[in-house]
Parts: structure tokens; C-alpha cells; sequence
């Protein structure tokens, strides 16, 4: 009951409401740039920060986390350029949709989806906080190295018509993930010399690359789309018939996003990912996946709200921030002398239970500024084609180089779009490349932590039973992809 | 007997598993490093690529692998030209971000938008050139002005 009463007394009486306003709407603008990840959006806000009410600056942070996650699915789909690392998964059937005229149902649903996985996951950060938070404590080095193979096992999946182009391009993502700095010995790897190289690849600008730059390349020469109808530029939600189609895949999000949100580290992409690749499996229209799949736009996009909530579980209750935006929330937390951890709930209650009634805001509000800005963006993104490409490779140029000012990442995310073409003409899948990419680093840092800590036995693997769960989940999430994937659609073209 | 092009793939593939094992090879060996050391992950992914090379090239000898999205089933002609057309495109924004120190952000931007556009069908007009240079000036005030990120006004700026 306190929790309530502290939660609607900061929602009304102060300045909660418009900061998680102005948060939402800055994170959904910050998430659709390419390049401006979510912490960066939140990393900007910051200094504004420093005269607020705590709860109404914390709220703004947490806010823009909120709006970003979710801003990060509008490029995602109209565009084929995720806004952030977690939106590539968005991108498979979402942009399928776009290009079927159904761009507005596809925002509809990823509106919705991420509106239920956000509710949930704060439904989840209210009550469960405590029991939930010992979660985050049973991830050792072991653990989060099997939780980043666990991740890699959905390569399988997402191989298309190939396994082993699948495989190739995963590796080809890990390789990716060597570049820079190596993890324990601090040596420099595959940089050249480049200082710009020392801090590794980001992810985010491989997917630039490989989703945006190739888009553009291939677009260039084909003919202009047909004039999209007034009805194919509006956004659509969930009808009720459609709902009943989506649950299952919600609660997918739900499930894998709440245990995603709880691993410091594990972070949104993986829960993305795992979700649609678990969706695709337990759907009634699995032949749908790739193709332009509902199911694959809600269960990604539901995974990764969750994450923004659960996520601030192991941050509140030990200090730990398990992703760069939560590490740029604890710096707004000790920017107001408040100190997370176990302390924070009998010091600071009012701060702790107002943040959740801004949370709740946030979520609503996202709806509300979804249903406002959605439909422009669909039209915006169905205006003349030379002026689309024009446009939307100066949003890419322009988003990737304000992060860091730095033409090296320019010429990256170039060299990634050749890249991406050639991939195309060759048959290779992409999206194993993104996960390698994206997982890589999680994978080698945690796998040789455990080895200095076990003194080079690898038994550590299996003796920790949380990575010995992981990796037994990893190994029959590979059988049962291999198996479905190629092992059953030969047998039955054989018996045919 | 004639090589496809996932022969040429798998032997590519594995050409660049060589190369990467053997840049791995060059890393130097830290006093602080531990049992795997810096080069052991680079090294496993180069083996394990060269072996997906050569599973290619035997998977295709045995059985045509199937295309990606039967884009490659294009004529060779129309094939070549969208090639040249990507190509073209790479150079423009090659050319952007040789020119975006030079000219400065706001011009550069400008150029983009209207020579990609122009590129891509649209007639070269009064409005084009308007919109193109609302739309550099415009992404610089938002950037330069709203978001503070420093960007080069070129070395033509006072």
C-alpha cells in the first residue's frame, strides 16, 4: 500500500509527470536514431538532471530508457535499420511487413507489445524485487559465458536456407567482436595501429552496415515502390482476433525478457533474439517467420520492454548495472547522494516507489506519443524514393558520426554495408553476424574469467549449475533448430 | 569440371580463415596474459572457419547448395548494372566523408542529400536543390544546436 500511495503522490504532486514526458518522448527520438544508443540519449540528459527533485530526475532517466528500448523498433521496421542493439530482431519480420504494405500493423504491434512487456516487467520490479534480485547474484564468469553461447545457439534458426552460411557468417561476427582491446591481457587485436579501433567494433554500427547501408545499396537500382494507400500509411493496433494470435508469443517475451532482465550483462538483444526464435517455435505459423510474421515482431519487441524494467532489479537492490543505460541511471542515482543497494529501500523509499509510479507513466505514455507520431513516421517513409534513400542515409551518416565524432565509424559502417551487399549476393545470412557481433565479447571475456579462476579447468563449466543449465539449453536449442530446420524438411522431401 | 559460386565462397572462406589465423598469429604475448591468451579465441574462430570453407566446398560438390533469396537469379547484364548502381552509390558516400572535413558538415550533408537523390531518379531542380539544402541546415541546427555535438564546419569557415 505504501508502495501505491508513494507512487500516485509522486505522479501528481511534482514535476514526475512531465519528466517522464519529456523522457519518453527524447528516448523514442534517441532510440530511432541510428547510432544514438539508449544510454546515450540518457548519458545526454544527464547534466539537466542535476537541479531536479530526485524522483522526477530519475524518473526522466528511466523514462528515456523506456522510450529508446522502444524507439529503437520504428527504424527497425519502417526502415530496416535498428535504432538499437535489441531492435535487430525487429527487424526480420517487421521490415517484411513494411514492405507488404502493413507497416501500420507492424507499429501497432511492436506499440503493444512493448507497452504489455513494459507493464509486466514493472508489475514484476514492484513486487518481486527482492526475491528476484538473488538471480542476478548466481550469474558467475561461468554462467555468463553459457548465457552468451545460449544466445549463439539461435544461429541455427536464423540460417535460412544454409546452415553452414549461417555458420560462417556467425563467425565472421565473432571475429568482428575481436577486434580491440583484448579482454584480460589488454593487448591490442586486428586494430592496425588505430586508435579508434583500441575500444573494439560497437555492435550498433555493424547493424547500421549490414541493415541500413546494404537496404540503401540494394534499393538504389531497383524501380520505385508504388504510391502506398491511405490505408497502408496508418497505424494499425491489435485487433482483439489478433491478440488471441499474440499471446503466446507475449508471453515468450515476458518469460525470456524477465530472466534476461535479471542477468547483469544479458541485456536486451539476447532476450530479442531467444524470444523470436522461440515464438517461431511453439507458433501455429511458423512458415511465417521471415516472411513477414506478427508473432515475430511482438515477441522481440515484448522481450526487450520487459528488460527495460527487470533490468533495474539487480541495479536497485545491489548496485549493479548490468547495462550501460542502468550504469548511466546508477550515475543519476549518486548524482542525488543516493546510493543503491539493500540501504536504498529503508533510506530513500519515497524515491524508490516514486520511480516506479514514473515507470508507470512512462509505459502509458509511450503508448500515447506512439499513437501521435506513429502514423507521420509511415508516411514520412512513403514519400518519393530518391528523396526516402536521400533522407535516410543522412539520418544513418549524420546518427553515426554524432556519437563520437569519429569518420573512422563512418567508414565503418560503409565498409559494413558493402559487406552486407556482398553477403546478399553470395546467399549469406546476416543476422548470425549480428549475434556473433553483438555476443562475442560476452562469450571470450566470461569464458577466460573462468578459466583463470578454475586455473585452466574447464570443469568449472559443468560444476556451476547455472552454466551447466545454459549450456544443456544451448545444446538442445542447436539439436532441436538443426533438426527442424533441415534434418525434417529433407526426411519429408525424401518420403514425398 | 566447373566451380559455382559457393566453390569460389568456400575457398574464399577459407583464404580468410589463413589470413586471420595468421594476424592472430602476430598478437603479441602479454606478461599478464593467461592460459587462452589474446590470440587463443582468434585462433579457434580461424579453424573453425576453415573448416566451414571446407564443408562448403564438400557440401557443393555433393549438392548444390540453394541460393540465398534468388536475387542471383537475375540476368548477368541487369545483375551488373545494380552492381554498378551499389558501386556508385558506395563511392557518393565514400566521397561524403572524404569531403565532410573539407566542406563541413552543413555543405557535405547538402551534397548528400541532393546527389543521392538525383542518383536515384529525381530530376535536378530548383526544389530539389532547396530541399536538399533546408534538409543539411536543418540536421545541423538539430545536431549542432539541439543535441551539442560538435560537427566541422569546414576549413572554408573563417
Amino acid at each position: 500500500m505504501d508502495i501505491l500511495s508513494s507512487a500516485v503522490s509522486a505522479l501528481l504532486g511534482g514535476w514526475t509527470l512531465p519528466a517522464a514526458l519529456a523522457g519518453v518522448v527524447w528516448g523514442i527520438l534517441g532510440g530511432a536514431l541510428p547510432g544514438l544508443s539508449p544510454s546515450v540519449a540518457m548519458a545526454l540528459l544527464l547534466p539537466l538532471t542535476y537541479g531536479m527533485d530526485p524522483t522526477a530526475a530519475l524518473t526522466m532517466l528511466a523514462a528515456v530508457y523506456v522510450g529508446a528500448e522502444y524507439g529503437g523498433s520504428i527504424p527497425a521496421i519502417l526502415i530496416r535499420t535498428p535504432g538499437t542493439n535489441a531492435a535487430a530482431a525487429t527487424t526480420i519480420d517487421g521490415y517484411e511487413l513494411a514492405r507488404q504494405g502493413r507497416a501500420g500493423e507492424a507499429l501497432g504491434i511492436s506499440l503493444m507489445a512493448g507497452f504489455v512487456g513494459g507493464l509486466f516487467g514493472l508489475i514484476l520490479l514492484t513486487i518481486a524485487t527482492e526475491p528476484m534480485a538473488a538471480v542476478a547474484l548466481a550469474f558467475t564468469p561461468p554462467a555468463y559465458c553459457a548465457l552468451g553461447i545460449l544466445g549463439l545457439s539461435v544461429i541455427a534458426s536464423l540460417s535460412g536456407k544454409s546452415l553452414i552460411k549461417g555458420l560462417i557468417s556467425g563467425i565472421l561476427g565473432l571475429m568482428i567482436a575481436t577486434v580491440g582491446t583484448d579482454p584480460v591481457s589488454g593487448v591490442s587485436r586486428f586494430t592496425g595501429g588505430s586508435p579508434d579501433l583500441l575500444g573494439g567494433i560497437r555492435p550498433i554500427l555493424v547493424m547500421v552496415g549490414l541493415f541500413a547501408v546494404t537496404e540503401m545499396l540494394s534499393q538504389i537500382s531497383t524501380p520505385a515502390w508504388d504510391k502506398a494507400s491511405s490505408r497502408d500509411t496508418r497505424l494499425k493496433l491489435p485487433s482483439f482476433k489478433m491478440w488471441k494470435r499474440l499471446w503466446k508469443s507475449q508471453v515468450i517475451g515476458c518469460t525470456i525478457g524477465t530472466f534476461e532482465g535479471l542477468t547483469p550483462g544479458g541485456g536486451g538483444s539476447i532476450a530479442a533474439f531467444l524470444s523470436y526464435n522461440e515464438a517461431r517455435r511453439w507458433s501455429s505459423h511458423p512458415e511465417e517467420f521471415g516472411k513477414g510474421s506478427i508473432e515475430g515482431v511482438a515477441a522481440p519487441e515484448c522481450a526487450n520492454n520487459v528488460v527495460t524494467a527487470t533490468a533495474l532489479i539487480p541495479m536497485l537492490s545491489f548496485g549493479i548495472p548490468g547495462s550501460n543505460s542502468a550504469a548511466v541511471l546508477l550515475a543519476g542515482f549518486l548524482l542525488h547522494g543516493l546510493i543503491p543497494g539493500p540501504m536504498l529501500f529503508q533510506k530513500a523509499p519515497d524515491v524508490v516507489y516514486g520511480l516506479y509510479g514514473g515507470l508507470f507513466a512512462a509505459n502509458i505514455l509511450m503508448v500515447l506519443v506512439g499513437l501521435v507520431i506513429l502514423t507521420p513516421c509511415i508516411w514520412l517513409v512513403n514519400r518519393p524514393k530518391p528523396y526516402l534513400i536521400a533522407f535516410i542515409l543522412a539520418i544513418v551518416v549524420s546518427g553515426v558520426y554524432a556519437t563520437d565524432a569519429s569518420l573512422s565509424d563512418l567508414w565503418l559502417v560503409l565498409i559494413m554495408g558493402v559487406v552486407g551487399y556482398g553477403m546478399r549476393w553470395l546467399g549469406i545470412p546476416t543476422l548470425p553476424m549480428v549475434l556473433g557481433a553483438v555476443l562475442g565479447f560476452l562469450v571470450e571475456s566470461n569464458y577466460r574469467r573462468s578459466l583463470v579462476l578454475a586455473r585452466g579447468d574447464h570443469s568449472i563449466f559443468i560444476q556451476d549449475p547455472v552454466s551447466l543449465g545454459l549450456l544443456l539449453a544451448a545444446v538442445a536449442l542447436t539439436a532441436y533448430s538443426v533438426w527442424s530446420e533441415f534434418i525434417k524438411p529433407a526426411r519429408k522431401l525424401k518420403n514425398a | 569440371m566447373t566451380l559455382s559460386r559457393d566453390d569460389f565462397l568456400g575457398l574464399g572462406v577459407m583464404v580468410l580463415a589463413a589470413a586471420y589465423w595468421a594476424a592472430a598469429a602476430q598478437i603479441p604475448v602479454s606478461l599478464l596474459s593467461d592460459a587462452v591468451g589474446a590470440d587463443g579465441a582468434p585462433k579457434m574462430l580461424a579453424i573453425a572457419l576453415a573448416v566451414c570453407g571446407a564443408l562448403l566446398v564438400v557440401a557443393t560438390r555433393l549438392k548444390p547448395v540453394p541460393a540465398g533469396d534468388g536475387e542471383d537469379e537475375a540476368d548477368p547484364a541487369v545483375r551488373r548494372r545494380t552492381n554498378l548502381r551499389a558501386a556508385g552509390l558506395v563511392a557518393g558516400l565514400g566521397a561524403y566523408a572524404v569531403l565532410l572535413p573539407i566542406l563541413g558538415y552543413p555543405l557535405a550533408l547538402a551534397l548528400l542529400i541532393g546527389g543521392v537523390a538525383v542518383y536515384g531518379g529525381a530530376r535536378l531542380s530548383p526544389t530539389l536543390v532547396a530541399i536538399a539544402a533546408i534538409g543539411g541546415l536543418a540536421f545541423w541546427l538539430f545536431f549542432a544546436k539541439f543535441l551539442g555535438v560538435m560537427l566541422p564546419l569546414g576549413t572554408w569557415m573563417p
